[in-house]
């Protein structure tokens, strides 16, 4: 969240938005509005219905097997710290159960996708000189599509 | 009959329609796809959770 949130101002001063979407219960993310200065609307997809309408599908029960296991230091933490509310919720339905292909996609107003990229787990967001020059390529008058 | 949405099998591409959806935020409120590209271009972001 820290890079996209460093370049929203940029994100919003050339018109649009930033929606993080998310497998988090409603409930957790409730906590973690109340704790933190989220920066953009930060949406909940519990049960993964937008990210399969998305095309993004499970990584597979190994793959999510390891994104739990890396995150779950950070989170366990954050937790002792007061920081992060109790991983246990993410547990409970078995550690990285709900590991799913990450992506962004860039909506513009005539509701086509003009920009996308298809991350694997914990891989790395685009740059936000990539992320801007989608955005300045959406406004030009010959945007593809 | 309902309008079940069709599951694509790869990630949607480039110049594809973008599904609707509406979710909960957890600043509070449901926000809604294409009520929000009526003020501009959105870029959905997919991620983990608190990254």
């Amino acid at each position: 969240m820290a890079q996209v949130r460093l370049t929203y101002p940029e994100i919003k001063r050339r018109g649009a938005e930033v929606w993080q979407i998310t497998p988090t219960p409603a409930a957790q993310a409730a906590l973690y509005a109340r704790r933190f200065d989220l920066p953009f609307p930060y949406l909940c997809d519990a049960d993964r219905a937008t990210h399969r309408r998305y095309g993004l599908g499970s990584k597979g029960v190994l793959a999510s097997l390891k994104a739990g296991l890396e995150s779950l230091p950070g989170m366990l933490a954050g937790s002792v710290k007061g920081e992060q509310p109790s991983p246990v919720p993410y547990m409970s339905g078995g550690l990285g159960s709900g590991a799913m292909e990450q992506g962004m996609f860039l909506v513009g107003r005539d509701g086509r996708v003009h920009f996308r990229h298809i991350a694997d787990i914990h891989a790395h967001i685009p740059s936000n000189d990539t992320l801007l020059g989608a955005l300045d390529a959406l406004s030009s008058p010959s945007s593809p599509p | 009959m309902p309008d079940v949405p069709r599951i694509p099998a790869h990630p949607i591409e480039v110049g594809a329609i973008a599904p609707d959806f509406s979710l909960p935020s957890a600043q509070g409120g449901v926000l809604t796809l294409t009520a929000a590209l009526q003020h501009g271009p959105v870029l959905l972001w997919f991620a983990p959770g608190m990254v």
